[in-house]
C-alpha cells in the first residue's frame, strides 16, 4: 500500500504532501523535511529507491520495519512516494510517471507554478490515480477524461446557480 | 482565484528568507481570521479562503482556527466548492475526532447522492478520515455503493472498504463472499483493487483464502493472454500492476505449502517467460513483473526448475546499466540464496565490483549479500574487499556494526588461524576504536588454547612440506592445551607491533602486551630485553591510554618473572608510576615492586603459560579455620550471620515494649560503629585506610564532609550512652554564619594542635613528612582525616591543587589522593573549635536525612563553588535536643538562601 505521496521542490519546499494514514499536523512537516534531507543528497546516478532505515523518525517506524521510498527528480521537482513491501519499486516508478504524465498533459507542460496554484486539481489528479493508498487509474486519457468531467460538471452546475440567484432577484 | 491570492503567492515566491515569508503568511493569517469570524460568506468566497488555508498550512503554519470554513464547504451544494471543502477537511482533520463527527453527516448524505461525482468525493474523503468509531455509520452505505453500476464508484468503495479491513479486520473479514464476487468483476481494474483486499488478507491469514487460489491463477492466465481491452496496457505490457499483485498474493499462499505451490508453478513460469519482453523493451513496469516473479519463486515451495531460472532472470538484473536494475537485482539475490546458494555462483564477481559503485544505497545491499554468500573459499577476498569499503564509510554506526559483523564472519568461516590472526590486527589497527572488548577476550582465549580451526591448519601445514616442521611443533600440545607454533607465530606478530610504536588503537597495544607478557620466551625474531624497551618506550608514549599502560605494567612484570632478566629501566618506570594519578597503575607497579622482592616464589605466583591452569579456590575459605579458632581463644566474639542477626532481632522486638525497642534500634544499628559507614563516590579508595586508622588511634570523630553525598558517623556510639549525652555545647542555629561544628578528639589534643597548624600553615604537612619515617605515615594519615574534618567549619576556603603534596605522595601514595579529595583547606577559626571531652549527640534518624538534605545542598551548589576559587561555605550542625523542626527549616532556608547569594557573587 502507499502510505505517502510528496511533491518537494529543490529548495526542500513541500508543494503537495498527502498521507493515506492518520498522522499529527505537527508531525508532518518534520517527516516531510526528514526525507527531503536524504533524498536531495542522492545523486541523479543513484537508484531511485532506498529503505526506511536510512530515516530516523518515530512516525516511520509506526508504520511498519518495510518501509521503502521511491522517488524522481523532474526538473525542479521531487516526486516521492512512500510504500510498504507490498508495492514493487519498479511499479512504483512508473505510477510516477504516469502521475506527471497527466499533470503534464492537462497542465500543458507543467511546471511548478501550476503546482502552487492550481493546488486543489493537483489533489484531484491524484485523487484519480490513488484513493486509500491504493491504485485505482493508470491509464492517464482516463483519469483526464474523469477530470474533466468534473470540471464540466462544476461549470454547469455555477451556471444554474447564476440563472437561480437572477431568477431568484427577477422576482 | 482572486487577484489578492495570487499576489501572496507570487510575493512568497519572491522571499529571499523564511523570515520574510513568515511575516507574509502570518500577516495573511490574520487577515484569514478576520473572515472566519464574519457571519455571511459567500461559497465562492469561503472556498477561495479554504485554498488560502491550505497554502498556509502546506507551509508548516498552524490553520486549526479555519477549519470550520473547510467543513462549512463541504455541506455547499455546488460540486466544486464541495470538492474544495472536503479536500481541505481531509487534509486539515486527519486526526481531530471532533471536527470528523461534524463531517460524518453530510458524507452520509452525500453516498446516497444520485450524482456518481458526489458519491466518488465523499468516498475518498472516508478514507482519508475515518476511524475505528466511524465504520458502523458509513458500512452499509458503502456495501450498497460496492454494487454501484460506474466502475470508477465501485473501485473507490473497495478502496474504502480496504481502509476499513486495516482498521478493524474482524469486523469487515465476514463481508468477503463480498470482495469475492469483486474478482469477477466486468472491469479488470475493479478486480485489480479487490486484489489489494486479498493481499491484506493472504498477509495476514492465508488459509482462509486458499480455495481462490484457482481464481488468482485464472485471472493471472486472462492477463497474460492479453485478452484484456487495450486500455489497461500499460507500453505494451498487460495490466502489470494488477500482474505484481497476483504475483505477491501467491507468494503469500504458496508460501511452505508444497501443494498450493504446485498449483502455481506452470502460470509463474509464463509470466516470467512473458516478462522477458518487457525486459527487452526496457519498460520499467516490464522489469517490476519479471523481479516479482524472482521474488514469488523464491517464497513459494522450492523448485530446482523455477529457482534455476529465477537464478537466471537475477542476473539479468545484475549486470543491467542501470542502477534501479542492479539494485533490485542485488535485493533478489540477498533473499534468494538463502533458498538456492548456488544462484551466485556465476555472479560473483559482479557483485563485489557493485562495492565500486559510486551509489551507497546499492553498496549497502551488496554488502548484505556478500555476508549470505561467504564461505570458506572466499572468506579471504571478501573480507579484503569489505574492509577497503569500510574504509570509504563515514556513518560511525554503521561502521560499528559492520565491523562486529565481518568480525563475526571471520571467526566463522575462517580456515587458516593465523590468517584470522592477522585480519583481526587489521581490522583492529584501523578500527580499533570501533571494536567491543569481546574480541579482546576471543583472541587471548585462540591464542592460548588453540580452537577447531586450528587443527585443519596443522592438516594444512603437514601438506606443505617448508611448513613441516613448524606443523611437528604445531601438534606438540602444551601442559595446558594451546598450540605452541601459534604461540610464537603470534607473539612474533605482536612483538613486533610494540616495536613499531605506532599510535595505533589502544585495544590492539592491549592485546599485543597480553600475548607479549604471556609467552615474551617464545618470540623469535626480538630478545626479551629488546622487548622489554620497547614496553618501556610505549609506557611513556603519549598516545596510549592508562589502562593499555597498566597493562603494560603488568605484561613487565611477567617477563622479568619469567625471564629472570631485569633493567634499569624498570626501575624508573617504576618509580614514575608510583606516584600515578590512576590507582590502577600504580596498584600494579605496586604489585610488581612487591613481587620483585621475593625472587624465591617468583614462579609460584607467575608461572610460566598458565592461562589456561585450574585454580582451586576453596570458597569455604577453610586455610581461615585457624587464625578464626585462635581470635576466638582469644576471646573475639562468634561471627552470627545475617539470617540469625535478623530472627535475634525480631524476637526481642517481639519481647519488649515499644521504648525499649527504640532504645534497642539505636544502639544496635545506627550508632555501631562501621555499620554507618556509607562510602561516597569519589573517597573509596581512602576510606578503608581512615577507617583502619580511626579504629587504630582510638579516634572518635564525627565526620561530616561537606562534599561526601552520605554521611560518616563512626565511633559515634563510643560517645553515645543509652542515658543519652551530657555537656554537649548548643550551637546557635539562627546566626549561622557563626555555627560551628563540634569536633571532639579523645586521645590527645597534641594531635589536634597539629591539625591547627596544617589549617594554618599547610607546609606544616611536608615538614612533617620531612622529619618523620614512615611512622609518620600514620599520622598524616590523621591528618587528612582531620583536615576533612576542620573543612567544614564556616570559613574561607581553598582550593587544594594536588602539587602541594607531590612531595608526601612519594611516600605514602594513597595520601595524594586523600589530599585531593580535600578540595577546601580550612582557614581561620579553628579557635572555635572546642576541644573538650564533651561528646556529641547521635541523632535521630529524621535528623539524619535532614543533614543528608543540607549536604546535597551544599553539594548542588558546591559544584559551581569549587570550581571557583574562593568562596564561603557554611556548615550547620543539628543538635537533636535543642533544635526544633522549626529552625531547623529555618536553616535550610538560610542556607540555601546564602548558597545562591555565594554562587551570585561569584
Amino acid at each position: 500500500m502507499i502510505f505517502s505521496v510528496l511533491i518537494v521542490n529543490n529548495r526542500g519546499k513541500p508543494r503537495l504532501i498527502k498521507f493515506y494514514v492518520p498522522i499529527d499536523e505537527e508531525k508532518r512537516l518534520p517527516l516531510v523535511g526528514a526525507i527531503y534531507d536524504v533524498v536531495s543528497q542522492r545523486s541523479d546516478k543513484m537508484c531511485n529507491f532506498f529503505d526506511g532505515n536510512h530515516i530516523d523518525n518515530e512516525e516511520l517506524k509506526k508504520w511498519g520495519s518495510d518501509i521503502k521510498f521511491i522517488y524522481r527528480h523532474f526538473a525542479t521537482l521531487y516526486f516521492i512516494f512512500v510504500v510498504d513491501g507490498t508495492e514493487s519499486e519498479l511499479g512504483m516508478i512508473d505510477l510516477i510517471q504516469i502521475f506527471v504524465e497527466s499533470l503534464d498533459q492537462y497542465f500543458e507542460n507543467v511546471c511548478e507554478l501550476d503546482l502552487i496554484f492550481h493546488t486543489d486539481k493537483v489533489h484531484q489528479i491524484l485523487d484519480q490515480v490513488i484513493s486509500g493508498g491504493l491504485i485505482l487509474e493508470t491509464e492517464p486519457q482516463m483519469i483526464l477524461n474523469r477530470i474533466q468531467e468534473q470540471d464540466d460538471f462544476a461549470k454547469k452546475t455555477k451556471k444554474e446557480s447564476k440563472k437561480k440567484n437572477k431568477k431568484g432577484r427577477r422576482k | 482565484m482572486t487577484k489578492e491570492f495570487e499576489k501572496l503567492i507570487r510575493e512568497i515566491g519572491d522571499c529571499k528568507s523564511k523570515l520574510d515569508e513568515d511575516r507574509l503568511i502570518e500577516k495573511q493569517i490574520i487577515i484569514l481570521k478576520k473572515f472566519t469570524k464574519k457571519k455571511k460568506i459567500k461559497p465562492k468566497q469561503q472556498s477561495e479562503l479554504v485554498l488560502r488555508l491550505l497554502f498556509c498550512q502546506l507551509l508548516g503554519h498552524d490553520v486549526s482556527f479555519a477549519h470550520i470554513l473547510a467543513i462549512n464547504s463541504s455541506q455547499e451544494s455546488n460540486l466544486f466548492y464541495k470538492f474544495i471543502g472536503y479536500l481541505a477537511a481531509s487534509i486539515f482533520i486527519s486526526t481531530n475526532e471532533d471536527l470528523q463527527l461534524l463531517m460524518i453527516n453530510s458524507i452520509q448524505k452525500d453516498l446516497k447522492s444520485d450524482k456518481t461525482l458526489a458519491i466518488s468525493i465523499a468516498l475518498t474523503t472516508i478514507t482519508k478520515i475515518i476511524t475505528v468509531d466511524m465504520i458502523p455509520a458509513v458500512l452499509s452505505n458503502v456495501l450498497i455503493l460496492l454494487k454501484h453500476q460506474e466502475p470508477l464508484i465501485r473501485k473507490k468503495a473497495l478502496a474504502v472498504m480496504y481502509t476499513f479491513l486495516k482498521q478493524s479486520p474482524e469486523s469487515i473479514l465476514k463481508y468477503q463472499k463480498d470482495f469475492e464476487l469483486m474478482l469477477d468483476d466486468k472491469d479488470i481494474s475493479v478486480t485489480g483493487v479487490a486484489l489489494d483486499l486479498f493481499l491484506f488478507i493472504s498477509k495476514k491469514k492465508p488459509k482462509t483464502i486458499k480455495h481462490l487460489v484457482v481464481s488468482f491463477v485464472e485471472i493471472l492466465n486472462l492477463i497474460i493472454s492479453g485478452k484484456l481491452p487495450l486500455e489497461y496496457d500499460y507500453r505494451e505490457i498487460h495490466a502489470p500492476w494488477i500482474q505484481i499483485k497476483l504475483l505477491k498474493i501467491l507468494s503469500y499462499l504458496g508460501q511452505d505449502d508444497p501443494n498450493t505451490s504446485r498449483e502455481i508453478y506452470q502460470v509463474v513460469q509464463l509470466v516470467l517467460k512473458q516478462s522477458e519482453i518487457g525486459f527487452i523493451n526496457g519498460v520499467f513496469a516490464g522489469h517490476a513483473i519479471m523481479h516479482e516473479c524472482i521474488k514469488t519463486i523464491t517464497k513459494l515451495y522450492p523448485s530446482t526448475k523455477l529457482l534455476e531460472l529465477a537464478s537466471i532472470a537475477a542476473g539479468r538484473f545484475v549486470t543491467s546499466y542501470s542502477n534501479n536494475l542492479k539494485y533490485l537485482g542485488i535485493t533478489a539475490l540477498t533473499d534468494l540464496v538463502l533458498v538456492y546458494p548456488e544462484a551466485t555462483n556465476k555472479h560473483q564477481i559482479i557483485i563485489v565490483d557493485c562495492l565500486e559503485d559510486s551509489d551507497e544505497t546499492l553498496k549497502r545491499r551488496t554488502i548484505e549479500l556478500l555476508f549470505r554468500i561467504t564461505n570458506k573459499s572466499n572468506i579471504s577476498f571478501i573480507v579484503e574487499k569489505m574492509l577497503s569499503y569500510l574504509k570509504t564509510q563515514k556513518d560511525k554506526k554503521y561502521k560499528t556494526s559492520l565491523v562486529s559483523r565481518i568480525l563475526k564472519l571471520a571467526e566463522e568461516h575462517g580456515t587458516n588461524i593465523k590468517w584470522y590472526i592477522l585480519t583481526i590486527n587489521k581490522i583492529l589497527q584501523i578500527f580499533g576504536d570501533l571494536v567491543t572488548h569481546d574480541i579482546v577476550y576471543n583472541i587471548m582465549k585462540l591464542i592460548s588454547e588453540g580452537s577447531l580451526l586450528e587443527d585443519e591448519e596443522d592438516e594444512e601445514d603437514e601438506e606443505d612440506e617448508e611448513d613441516e616442521e613448524n606443523g611437528k611443533k604445531g601438534s606438540q600440545k602444551t601442559k595446558y592445551g594451546g598450540n605452541t607454533a601459534l604461540k610464537i607465530f603470534s607473539v612474533d606478530i605482536y612483538s613486533e607491533i610494540i616495536s613499531l610504536k605506532r599510535p595505533y588503537p589502544n585495544i590492539l597495544y592491549q592485546i599485543s602486551l597480553w600475548v607479549v607478557g604471556e609467552y615474551s620466551y617464545l618470540c623469535s625474531n626480538f630478545t626479551t630485553e629488546e622487548t622489554m624497551i620497547n614496553i618501556v618506550d610505549l609506557i611513556n608514549a603519549f598516545y596510549i591510554s592508562d589502562e593499555s599502560r597498566a597493562m603494560a605494567i603488568t605484561a613487565l612484570t611477567k617477563m622479568v618473572s619469567h625471564s629472570g632478566k631485569y633493567l634499569e629501566q624498570i626501575d624508573t618506570i617504576i618509580q614514575k608510576y608510583s606516584t600515578s594519578r590512576n590507582t590502577d597503575i600504580r596498584q600494579r607497579c605496586f604489585e610488581m615492586k612487591g613481587i620483585l622482592k621475593l625472587p624465591n616464589i617468583i614462579d609460584k605466583i607467575l608461572p610460566l603459560d598458565s592461562i589456561n591452569a585450574d585454580i582451586e579456590i576453596d570458597p569455604n575459605l577453610g586455610f581461615l579455620n585457624e587464625f578464626v579458632e585462635n581470635s576466638l581463644k582469644n576471646g573475639c566474639k562468634k561471627y552470627i550471620s545475617k539470617e540469625e542477626r535478623i530472627k535475634m532481632e525480631n524476637e526481642l522486638q517481639l519481647g519488649m515494649n515499644e521504648n525499649k525497642k527504640k532504645s534497642k534500634e539505636l544502639r544496635f544499628e545506627a550508632y555501631q560503629p562501621n555499620n554507618t559507614q556509607q562510602s561516597s563516590t569519589w573517597r573509596i579508595p581512602q576510606q578503608n585506610i581512615y577507617e583502619q586508622e580511626i579504629n587504630k588511634n582510638q579516634i572518635t570523630n564525627t565526620i561530616e564532609l561537606e562534599d561526601s553525598i552520605s554521611l560518616k558517623v563512626s565511633g559515634i556510639s563510643q560517645r553515645w550512652t543509652e542515658n543519652g549525652y551530657s555537656g554537649f555545647k548548643e550551637n546557635e542555629p539562627k546566626n549561622i554564619e557563626n555555627q560551628t561544628e563540634k569536633m571532639e578528639e579523645k586521645d590527645t589534643s597534641d594531635d589536634l594542635n597539629q591539625y591547627n597548624n596544617l589549617g594554618d600553615n599547610n607546609n606544616n604537612n611536608n615538614d612533617d613528612d620531612d622529619d618523620d619515617d614512615d611512622d609518620n605515615n600514620d599520622n598524616l594519615n590523621n591528618n587528612n582525616l582531620n583536615n576533612q574534618n576542620f573543612n567544614h567549619k564556616n570559613e574561607k576556603i581553598l582550593e587544594v591543587k594536588s602539587f602541594r603534596f607531590n612531595r608526601i605522595g612519594s611516600k605514602g601514595p594513597m595520601l595524594e589522593e586523600g589530599q585531593k579529595t580535600n578540595e577546601k583547606i580550612l582557614n581561620n577559626d579553628n579557635n572555635n573549635n572546642t576541644t573538650t571531652g564533651q561528646q556529641k549527640p547521635p541523632k535521630t534518624e529524621e535528623e539524619l536525612k535532614r543533614e543528608k538534605t543540607v549536604n546535597a545542598l551544599f553539594n548542588g551548589a558546591g559544584s559551581v563553588r569549587t570550581s571557583r576559587k574562593k568562596s564561603k561555605s557554611q556548615r550547620i550542625n543539628f543538635n537533636s535536643k535543642h533544635i526544633t523542626k522549626n529552625t531547623i527549616e529555618k536553616n535550610l532556608e538560610k542556607t540555601e538562601n546564602l548558597i545562591n547569594l555565594g554562587s551570585e557573587k561569584n
